[in-house]
C-alpha cells in the first residue's frame, strides 16, 4: 500500500486530463462568440426589414449616441469581470456623480472642470472602498458592491430630495453637452477616448496582464508575485471613475443631474460585457467585445422602439437575449467537464 | 557514478555540524525548527534543513508527509507557525511569494500555478513582463517575451509548437515544462521544485534533470521533492526523509541505498535504520556535465 503511494503521487495525474479537456474548449468558445456576433448581424438585418427607418443614418447615429454612456461604464465593468469580480455599485455612482457635478456647476465660484473632477473623484472614492474591502478582506464583491449600490444610491436621493438639478454652464455643455463635433455626438467622442485608453491599459500594459492573471488563477498570480489587492483596487477604481464619467456624460446630454440617472445601468453594463464575449468567471475578454455588446443592446432597444414596442417588451426581449447567450456559454462550458 | 569524486571530498567534512550557521560553506538556505500546523495536525514538525549553494537537496516521504508544506514555506506561499529561516546566514522573513522572490527563490509548486487562459509566453513572464522601447508608453514587449520563452522552453527539450496556445490547452508535460522554464529562468539563489517531472516523458525528464544540474553548476541551491527514488539518486547530493512531518533521516545517496531510504520512508526510522545527519555539500560550483 505504501509502495503504491510512492509511485502514484496524489496530484500528479491531474494535469494530463485537464490539459486534454482544455484543448477541446478553445475553439468551442470562439464558436459561441461567433454565434453571438451572428445573432447581432441577424438582428440588425431583421430590424432593417421590419422597420425601414432603422437602417438610416439618423437612427444609426442614435444607436451610437445612446450606446456611448453604456460603453463607458461597461469598459470599466470589463476590467472588473476579467478580474473575476463584479461591480453592482456603478449605477448609484453614475447617479451621485452626475448629480454632484450638476450641483457644483450651479455654484458661481466653481470652475466647470473642477465640478467634473469632483464627479470623477466620487467615482474613484466608491471604487476605492469597493477595492479595499474586496482586495484586502476578501469579501465577495457581489455583496460589497450590493451594499455600496444601496448606500450611494440613498445618498444621491437624500442629497436633492429626488429633484433633478438643471445645468446651464455653457463651458461644460460645450464639452459634455448634447451637441456634436465633426457631426459626431460629443458623448461618442468621449466613449471613443475611453475605449482607446481602456484597450491600451487592458491589452498593452503590465497592469492589464495582471488583471487577466488575477481573474484567471489567483494561485498563479500569487506565485507570480502579483499583488491581488492592488490589482483589485485598480480595477474597482477604474470602474468607479468610468461610472463617474458616465454620470457626467448623462448629465451633460440631458443638461441636468438626476439622482436616478444611473438606475439599472449596472445590469446593462454587465449584459454588454457578457454579450461581448468576456468570461463571467474571469480571465478572458476584450474591450472591443464590450463595445459590440453595448451596440447590440442599444440596437435592440432602438429597433424595438421603431417597431412601436412598449418599454416592458423591450426589457423582456433584452432579458431573453441575455438568458440565451449566457446559456450558450454555460453549455459550451459544460462540455468541458464531459 | 558521476558525483563520486566530489562526494569523496565532501565525506571528509565533519558529520553532524550541520546546524551551525557558521559552518563552511554557509548554506544558502537554512530552516531551523520550522513547524506548521493545520488544526491538530503537524504538517511539518520542528524541521531542520539546509541547502548549500550548488547543492541539490531532495525531500522524500509518503503522501501527506509534509513535503509540499516545507516547499510552500520556503516559497513564501505559506508562512510557518514557528521556526526561523536563514539565507546565507541572515535571518529572513518569507511572508509572501513576493518576499521569497525578492530573495531570489523561485518555485514550481506541485499544482504548477499557471494561468490556464493565458498563453505560454504570458505565463513564463507572469509578474515580470518586459516593456518595449520606447519605454514611454510602457507597451508590453510581446515579441521579445515570446522569443525568450521559446528559447527557454526549447532548452528544456519540451515540444510546444504554438507559444500562443493557452496554457490550459497544453498537455500535462508541456505545462510542467512551462512552469519549470519560468522557475529556472528567474531563480537567483534557490529553486524549489515540487515533483517537477511527475507528468514528463523520459526524454523531457532527462532534459529537466540536466537543467537542474546546470543550475547547480551555476551555484544555485535546488530543493527538490520527488517520488522517483531513481531520480533522487541520480541528481541529489543529499536527501531528507520526512515521516509524518518530521525529518527522520538525511543521507547522501552516494553513501546510501534505495532500500535504506525506502525503509525510512515507510517505517519512519523505526525499522532500525541509522539516522545520521549529514552536513550540506561544499559549494560545488564546478559545472557537472551529465
Ligand atoms: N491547507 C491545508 N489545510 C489543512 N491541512 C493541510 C493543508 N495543507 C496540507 N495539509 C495537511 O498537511 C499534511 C502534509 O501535506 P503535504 O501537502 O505537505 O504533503 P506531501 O508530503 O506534499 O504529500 P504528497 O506526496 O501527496 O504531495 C497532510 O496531512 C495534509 O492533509
Ligand atoms: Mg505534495
Amino acid at each position: 500500500m505504501r509502495a503504491s503511494d510512492l509511485v502514484v503521487p496524489r496530484e500528479a495525474r491531474e494535469p494530463g486530463v485537464l490539459g486534454r479537456v482544455g484543448a477541446s474548449l478553445t475553439p468551442r468558445r470562439a464558436g459561441t462568440q461567433g454565434a453571438v456576433y451572428l445573432l447581432f448581424v441577424l438582428t440588425l438585418v431583421a430590424f432593417s426589414i421590419w422597420a425601414p427607418s432603422f437602417a438610416t443614418t439618423s437612427s444609426l447615429s442614435n444607436i451610437a449616441r445612446d450606446a456611448a454612456p453604456t460603453v463607458v461604464v461597461a469598459v470599466g465593468m470589463t476590467f472588473v469581470i476579467i478580474a473575476a469580480e463584479i461591480d453592482l455599485s456603478v449605477a448609484s455612482t453614475i447617479s451621485l456623480s452626475g448629480l454632484v457635478g450638476a450641483v457644483l456647476l450651479g455654484e458661481p465660484g466653481v470652475p466647470w472642470p473642477l465640478a467634473v473632477l469632483a464627479a470623477l473623484a466620487i467615482g474613484a472614492g466608491v471604487g476605492l472602498i469597493n477595492g479595499l474591502l474586496v482586495g484586502y478582506l476578501g469579501v465577495p464583491s457581489f455583496l460589497i458592491t450590493l451594499g455600496t449600490l444601496q448606500a450611494v444610491g440613498a445618498i444621491a436621493l437624500m442629497a436633492t430630495a429626488t429633484l433633478s438639478q438643471p445645468i446651464t454652464s455653457s463651458g461644460f455643455l460645450d464639452v459634455f453637452g448634447p451637441g456634436s463635433f465633426l457631426s459626431v455626438p460629443l458623448t461618442v467622442w468621449w466613449a471613443l477616448c475611453v475605449v482607446l485608453v481602456g484597450g491600451y491599459v487592458l491589452h498593452a500594459t503590465k497592469f492589464g496582464r495582471w488583471v487577466y492573471a488575477v481573474g484567471d488563477s489567483r494561485n498563479a498570480a500569487r506565485y507570480a508575485g502579483i499583488s491581488k489587492p492592488r490589482v483589485l483596487i485598480g480595477v474597482f477604481v477604474i470602474a468607479g471613475v468610468l461610472a463617474g464619467l458616465t454620470g457626467v456624460l448623462l448629465a451633460g446630454r440631458t443638461t441636468s443631474g438626476d439622482p436616478t440617472a444611473g438606475t439599472d445601468m449596472e445590469l446593462t453594463a454587465i449584459a454588454a460585457v457578457i454579450l461581448g464575449g468576456t468570461d463571467l468567471f474571469g480571465g478572458s475578454g476584450l474591450i472591443i467585445g464590450t463595445v459590440v455588446g453595448s451596440l447590440f443592446l442599444t440596437a435592440i432597444q432602438i429597433g424595438l422602439i421603431l417597431l412601436g414596442a412598449s418599454g416592458q417588451l423591450q426589457t423582456l426581449v433584452t432579458g431573453v437575449i441575455i438568458v440565451c447567450v449566457v446559456t450558450m456559454n454555460a453549455l459550451a462550458k459544460g462540455t468541458r467537464k464531459a | 557514478m558521476i558525483f563520486e569524486a566530489a562526494d569523496e571530498r565532501q565525506s571528509e567534512q565533519p558529520v553532524g555540524a550541520a546546524v551551525s550557521p557558521t559552518a563552511d560553506p554557509m548554506p544558502v538556505l537554512e530552516l531551523r525548527k520550522v513547524s506548521k500546523h493545520f488544526g491538530g495536525v503537524a504538517a511539518c514538525d520542528r524541521v531542520d534543513l539546509q541547502v548549500g549553494a550548488g547543492e541539490v537537496v531532495a525531500i522524500v516521504g509518503h503522501n501527506g508527509a509534509g513535503k509540499s508544506t516545507i516547499l510552500r514555506i520556503v516559497s513564501g506561499a505559506q508562512p510557518p507557525d514557528e521556526g526561523q529561516i536563514f539565507m546565507s546566514g541572515q535571518p529572513v522573513r518569507l511572508r509572501s511569494v513576493r518576499d521569497a522572490r525578492a530573495h531570489g527563490i523561485e518555485t514550481v509548486p506541485q499544482e504548477l500555478a499557471l494561468a490556464p487562459k493565458l498563453d505560454v509566453a504570458a505565463n513564463v513572464f507572469l509578474g515580470r513582463e518586459e516593456v518595449a522601447r520606447p519605454r514611454l508608453f510602457r507597451f508590453l514587449a510581446r515579441r521579445g517575451m515570446e522569443r525568450e520563452a521559446r528559447r527557454l522552453i526549447g532548452s528544456l527539450g519540451v515540444q510546444i509548437p504554438d507559444l500562443r496556445a493557452k496554457v490550459g490547452s497544453l498537455s500535462g508535460g508541456q505545462r510542467q515544462g512551462v512552469a519549470i522554464a519560468r522557475a529556472l529562468s528567474w531563480g537567483r539563489t534557490v529553486v524549489v521544485l515540487d515533483e517537477p517531472t511527475a507528468a514528463l516523458g523520459v526524454r523531457e525528464t532527462e532534459e529537466v534533470e540536466k537543467t537542474v544540474l546546470h543550475m547547480k553548476g551555476l551555484g544555485l541551491g535546488i530543493l527538490l521533492v520527488s517520488h522517483d527514488l531513481d531520480q533522487v539518486f541520480r541528481v541529489a547530493d543529499r536527501v531528507y526523509v520526512l515521516y509524518h512531518g518530521r525529518v527522520v533521516g538525511s543521507m547522501r545517496p552516494s553513501e546510501s541505498t534505495h532500500e535504506a531510504v525506502l525503509a525510512l520512508i515507510t517505517g519512519g526510522g523505526s525499522a532500525g535504520a541509522s539516522v545520521v545527519p549529514v552536513a550540506p555539500a561544499a559549494a560545488e560550483t564546478k559545472a557537472v556535465a551529465p
